[in-house]
């Protein structure tokens, strides 16, 4: 057996630790690195020096955030300096300890190159030049970052979602980028179950006034119609408050992403970032604008020395039910609840 | 929190391991120590529960970045529907001496679900004090387990009887189904990379029911290929998404906004059970109808349960009827549910 890292399943036999396609990505895609970061690097003239070189994967925009510390060895002969840089979408240039007065050089950007205003370098300056470019290699963040989070807690605890992510090959991380290489805001969707218990909230007068609008709107026979209009009317002075569809929008409105927002926090190395209703693949049943769960996205930072990021999304049930509660005018709320 | 005693960090060393997992979900876990002395980590697994079918005792050495070992373990289906294991971590020098050891209990739980006993002869329809039309009495079934079950009805050997979708909603789901297999077709031709995945997509939305394990696999694979998919490629996700919209508010006169959320209520049981096919009605004949009833059970992770067939029950009608599935169970909370 194997002690390689993350190179064993306590099993001999099946093992998803490690997985040999993700590896050949994962190789690919850093090989692909390397060289984008090597063709950046030609680029640079002179009177610019590379000393050091940190290498950053930009999760949201998937790009690669390249920083390079950099010596002006001599006084620049011309105002602006052209690095050969295709592809950049992104450049600038922070004084690290500079002679100048000029913080943050200017820095025009164009499809193939990049111009870097030499007006106020001088020879001994150093600089940190950042540069973003597309990345190239596909699924290399996958390949690279193993994520686990769990479908649901048991029932009879509250609703926390552990999350764990950690790189799955560290050792080619470190071999080829000693200077470092981190990956900046991996996304990590985990979807909350939402459907718990709502139906206990959900008075049965209120089920009974839809059962009767519902056969209402089916009822041809105008007589028919009649007597359940009435019964529908009767249901619903029967609940008093509001009218059905303004409940059923209100209702809807707590599966928008900024009302939803306000029943999960995050917890640990990872940070909230967005939600959205989830999909649902095994419904046969014609709801999508009911959730029966909410994708909630958090981000979290991993790199060289950052090995793992571990984290609990908490989905605060009992405040979402009684908020059901209230669209539902089944709670009487003090003056100085939220 | 739940949590927070797994992240205590002894002497330098952080060992994590969840406090809780699904059944047949990974379990990740890794080790954090200073580096030095410590040269191997044993890491000791329970029976049957992890694994393997006996206990595993496992050193890792070698260790290509120093301080730092991650693991990922399978947990399997056991048949109790809570058990507690324990997995334990010893850091050892090199001359196999103990420098620290952390034990983590995880508590592995899957939705369980359980059957009253069964009558053995009911009458139905009858309209509830709810106002619902169900069996009488209808059958009890409660999920005694701490995980969300699914559930899909099917009747099986009952040639006097039928479980089918409701006119209303087979309308709308086949005009729904047809009108996003165009959307999903069109969104291939621009999106040529993920046609294989949305092909995958189209065949299970033709699918028939019950799922199949071969559906479930693939409603996994499938789950995780479009993640990633929608996490590389916003363009894609939202012609995805729009796909899925514009079909289903083309068709939304066939649903109205009061029957949707109707039927998405009757589909939620208590105690973390959802039926999959609530809405398909029971259709039966006039006189005794022998009923035979299929439970396939999956969870949250399309985990592979066996199928539970219920006791045979003669149902004795006046006249030809129909109930709806939801109208066939009482799902009993059990505690904590």
């Amino acid at each position: 057996m194997s002690n390689d890292l993350f190179a064993d399943s306590l099993a001999d036999k099946r093992d998803r630790l490690v997985d040999d396609k993700d590896q050949r990505v994962a190789e690919r895609g850093l090989s692909s690195v390397v060289r984008q970061t090597d063709a950046v690097l030609r680029g640079i003239p002179s009177p610019i020096q590379v000393l050091n070189t940190t290498v950053q994967v930009l999760c949201p925009k998937n790009t690669l955030g390249l920083s390079f510390a950099v010596r002006i060895t001599a006084n620049p002969e011309t105002s602006k300096i052209r690095l050969n840089a295709s592809g950049v979408v992104f450049a600038q240039l922070r004084s690290i300890v500079s002679s100048s007065s000029t913080p943050l050089v200017r820095a025009e950007v164009s499809p193939s190159r990049v111009s870097l205003d030499s007006s106020h370098m001088s020879a001994g300056d150093l600089y940190s030049l950042d540069l973003e470019v597309p990345i190239r290699p596909t699924g290399l963040v996958d390949a690279l970052v193993r994520r686990d989070a769990t479908h649901e807690s048991p029932k009879s605890t509250d609703s926390e979602y552990w999350m764990h992510a950690q790189i799955r090959y560290p050792e080619s991380l470190t071999r080829r980028y000693p200077g470092g290489f981190d990956l900046r805001d991996v996304e990590f969707p985990v979807s909350v179950a939402i459907t718990e218990h709502l139906k206990t909230v959900i008075p049965r007068s209120f089920i009974q006034e839809l059962e009767a609008g519902v056969d209402l709107l089916a009822e041809r026979s105008p007589y028919e119609k009649d007597i359940l209009g009435r019964r529908h009317v009767a249901a619903m002075r029967r609940r008093g408050h509001g009218n059905t569809m303004e409940l059923l929008g209100n209702l809807q409105a707590l599966f928008f992403p900024e009302s939803f927002r306000k029943y999960v926090e995050v917890f640990d190395d990872f940070v909230y970032d967005s939600c959205e209703r989830g999909l649902s693949f095994y419904d046969s049943l014609p709801f999508p604008t009911w959730p029966r769960a909410m994708n909630v996205v958090s981000r979290a930072q991993l790199g060289v020395n950052h090995w793992f990021a571990d984290g609990v999304l908490k989905y605060k049930r009992q405040d979402f039910l009684d908020r059901v509660k209230d669209v539902m005018g089944l709670r009487v709320r003090s003056p100085t609840q939220p | 929190m739940v949590l927070a005693e797994q992240l205590e960090t002894i002497a330098g060393t952080n060992v994590y391991v969840p406090a809780t997992c699904l059944q047949g979900e990974d379990l990740p876990a890794h080790v954090r120590w200073e580096p030095g002395e410590v040269t191997t980590i044993r890491v000791r697994v329970p029976a049957k529960s992890i694994i393997d079918r006996h206990d595993r005792v496992v050193d890792f050495s070698a260790f290509k970045v120093s301080g730092f070992l991650g693991l990922v373990f399978e947990t399997r289906h056991v048949d109790t529907g809570k058990l507690r294991v324990t997995v334990a971590f010893q850091l050892l020098d090199r001359m196999g001496r103990t420098l620290r050891q952390v034990e983590r209990e995880v508590l592995l739980f899957r939705p369980l679900l359980k059957v009253e006993p069964i009558p053995l002869s009911v009458f139905g329809p009858k309209i509830n004090e709810h106002g619902v039309t169900n069996l009488q009495p209808p059958l009890g079934v409660s999920n005694v387990g701490d995980g969300t079950a699914l559930v899909f009805v099917q009747l099986v050997d009952t040639p006097t009887a039928r479980i089918s979708q409701p006119a209303r909603i087979g309308e709308f789901f086949k005009r729904y189904r047809d009108d996003l297999l165009k959307g999903v077709r069109e969104v291939a031709k621009d999106f040529p990379k993920y046609s294989p995945l949305l092909g995958a997509y189209a065949s299970i939305l033709e699918s028939s029911s019950p799922p199949s394990e071969s559906i479930k696999r693939r409603l996994r694979s499938l789950d995780r290929r479009l993640g990633r998919a929608f996490e590389k490629s916003d363009d894609f996700l939202e012609a995805f998404v729009g796909s899925v919209s514009r079909a289903f508010f083309k068709n939304l006169e066939v649903v109205t906004e009061m029957h949707s959320f109707l039927d998405y209520l009757n589909s939620i049981g208590y105690g973390r059970v959802i039926l999959m096919n609530s809405l398909d009605t029971l259709h039966f004949g006039k006189g005794p109808n022998v009923l035979r009833f299929r439970l396939h059970v999956t969870d949250l992770q399309w985990g592979e349960y066996p199928w539970i067939d219920l006791e045979p029950i003669v149902l004795n009608a006046m006249e030809p009827g129909e109930i709806p599935v939801y109208g066939l169970f009482s799902w009993s909370a059990s505690a904590g549910g």
